[in-house]
């Protein structure tokens, strides 16, 4: 016998009324993790589909000149350009403290051409990283293999009337036409691209770049934060975070987990106040028990042991089955919220998280009935009845 | 020596303006092996000096000694372990605990007690036999008799093996067959060297205790002489 075993057979013989408390903090909780699940499948499902909605910073040299605006695309003096950017600009953004959230780098130098006595925008850029980046280029053709080729939009193929494998001339040197672009709806559709080092020597312009545009994979950290990390690396350039779709759904995300958030704790004070009720209802209903066991030499803290090992046992379960309960209504409701690609693991720290605030609620609300319990005065407890 | 020194005791109750002195500045001393019966009109403070005695109700003034302990100069923790040492409470309403089975019932005390399960098992069933009880040990208490409620809340009162056991109207909810056999039992663990204080309004009771205190509206009307032999063995009384 010890005072485990009372509470342990209290419970036991009284369980109809302690299932109130077991369903009411079972619910909170697994509501609780549903939600949890539900914004994590939702934040992951973001993250794998981060990249493919492209860039999110840009970075321009810094400019006294107006800047040329183009679709979205900002050109700082196309001319000449002391303070263009350059190839170590490229590496220097690699280095900044969130690193391993940049996941693409694509520099880009734009000049002008003549070609056909038409000018067209050209850009010379990484092909490794220029179609990494926009992974919704659909090149007829090939990716260039060598600096002697090059992709065209649809709009100059349109417009110059060229093919697949047609060669055209750029500054008097021959460029062979290795894919073209289908209509994206972008600037890209009227440029010509070809090997950033190429467009470096032809245009006279050695080692410098225009701008560089980066896609940062971080879909909770904030971008104004690599932005300014990219800043300090980068003194005479002008980052900034462009808006884009993903923002909106990151945003949305967010919303939802703020909402989430509130939720659940709404949730868990009802949890805390229906454990509160139950567990002061049952400590009135034994009063009488209480005095006889301080007649017989119980201290208070004994009287607190018992009823905060009734609670402890209750939120315990009600954890446990609160994440279960939780965990299978998410993976069954999860799709209908939007989040397509989901697996929701079965994990131990979504358990311990779910066991902990079960626990935090439960005995947490238990506090006040047990001090109460333990404070009784003993004969006006024996009384009682 | 004294087991039991009670000297000016007073305690009042106060509700609103009014207060009323249901122990009114009583002294008496009772004995290590004493069977003192506690007698008098309903109201006359019976059940709170009781409380007083056992270290539950704070007096308002005066001093309760036992075993030369100063009862109410302990802190209410250092009572609890006093009451746990030293008192056996057997209550009218037997204030036995509804979902505990009479086994468990009877080691309650014991489960705030550093010992092994098995010994602790052992002591209550020893204590169920000595009542007769042993038979019924698993049994929960509202399966019981009134009776066997009674001696299921002695046996719980003795499990520590307490110097003093107190009584408030143990027969009070019992039958006259079934109150002389609770009697007999208390007579009996009396003569094994119990020191017992009880309560009682039957005057039948009072044949089996070696001594009477009469109060009356919070005096002592009347502390008979220890009695040599208990009454019950010169009038003997048939049941
Ligand atoms: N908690 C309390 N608050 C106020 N007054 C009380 C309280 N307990 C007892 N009293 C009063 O104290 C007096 C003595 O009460 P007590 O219960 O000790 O009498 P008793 O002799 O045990 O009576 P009975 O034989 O009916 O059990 C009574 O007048 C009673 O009303
Ligand atoms: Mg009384």
């Amino acid at each position: 016998m010890k005072l485990c075993d009372i509470s342990l057979n209290s419970l036991w013989r009284r369980k109809t009324r302690m299932l109130f408390l077991l369903i009411g903090l079972t619910i909170a909780i697994s509501t609780v993790v549903i939600l949890v699940n539900v914004s994590r499948a939702m934040n992951a499902d973001i993250a794998k589909k981060l990249d493919e909605y492209g860039a999110n910073i840009l970075i321009v040299p810094n400019s006294d000149e107006l800047s040329l605006s183009y679709g979205g695309m900002t050109v700082s003096g196309l001319s000449v350009d002391q303070k263009a950017l350059n190839d170590q600009d490229i590496q220097k953004i690699r280095t900044i403290k969130n690193k391993e959230n940049i996941s693409i780098v694509a520099p880009k130098l734009l000049s002008v051409a003549e070609v056909q006595a038409k000018t067209v925008m050209v850009v010379g850029v990484d092909f490794d990283s220029e179609t990494a980046l926009k992974k919704w280029w659909k090149i007829i053709g090939v990716k260039p293999g060598d600096e002697w080729e090059a992709i065209i939009g649809s709009e100059v193929k349109q417009k110059l009337n060229l093919g697949l494998n047609q060669t055209i001339q750029l500054k008097g040197e021959t460029f062979k036409i290795a894919g073209i672009l289908e209509e994206t709806g972008s600037q890209d559709d009227g440029l010509i691209f070809i090997d950033l080092k190429k467009a470096q020597s032809l245009f006279h312009k050695p080692a410098s770049v225009s701008l560089i545009e980066v896609a940062a994979l971080c879909y909770d950290c904030p971008i104004e934060e690599i932005v300014a990390q990219t800043s300090e690396k980068l003194p005479g350039a002008k980052v900034t975070a462009i808006r884009q779709s993903i923002e909106t759904k990151m945003e949305t995300m967010h919303r939802f987990e703020h909402f989430s958030l509130g939720i659940s704790a709404v949730i868990l004070v009802i949890g805390a106040l229906i454990a509160f009720t139950t567990m002061s209802a049952s400590v009135n209903e034994r009063k009488k028990e209480i005095g006889v066991f301080r007649s017989i030499g119980f201290r208070q803290r004994h009287i607190m042991q018992i009823i905060f090992l009734e609670a402890l046992i209750l939120s315990g379960i009600a954890g446990l089955a609160g994440y279960l309960l939780g965990w299978f209504v998410a993976v069954n409701a999860a799709p209908l919220v939007g989040a397509e690609t989901l697996t929701i693991p079965v994990d131990s720290v979504m358990l311990l998280m779910a066991l902990g605030l079960s626990l935090l609620t439960g005995v947490g609300a238990t506090v006040h009935p047990a001090v109460k319990a333990a404070r009784l005065d003993p004969t006006v407890a024996l009384r009682a009845l | 020596m004294n087991l039991i020194y009670v000297e000016n005791l007073i305690k009042e109750y106060h509700s609103g303006e009014e207060s009323v002195a249901a122990v009114d500045n009583i002294s008496f001393s009772i004995d290590l092996g004493e069977f003192v019966a506690v007698v008098g009109p309903s109201g006359s403070g019976k059940s709170t000096l009781l409380t007083v005695l056992g270290g539950l109700t704070h007096p308002t003034g005066g001093q309760v000694v036992i075993d030369e302990i100063d009862v109410y100069a302990l802190t209410a923790e250092q009572r609890a372990d006093f009451r746990k040492e030293y008192i056996g409470f057997v209550f009218q309403s037997f204030h036995l605990i509804p979902y505990l089975n009479v086994l468990e019932n009877v080691m309650i005390p014991l489960a705030v007690v550093d010992a092994p399960g098995a010994e602790k098992t052992e002591i209550a069933l020893g204590l169920l036999e000595k009542v007769s009880l042993a038979d019924k040990a698993r049994r929960l208490p509202d399966e019981l008799s009134g009776g066997e409620q009674e001696r299921v809340a002695i046996a719980r009162a003795l499990v520590n093996n307490p110097p003093i056991i107190l009584a408030d109207e143990p027969t009070g909810n019992l039958d006259s067959t079934t109150s002389h056999s609770i009697m007999a039992l208390f007579r009996h663990l009396n003569e094994e060297g119990q020191s017992i204080v009880m309560v009682t309004h039957n005057p039948e009771n009072l044949t089996y205790a070696g001594r009477f205190i009469t109060l009356r509206d919070g005096k002592i009307a009347q502390n008979s002489e220890a009695l040599k032999q208990p009454l019950i063995e010169r009038i003997p009384i048939n049941n």
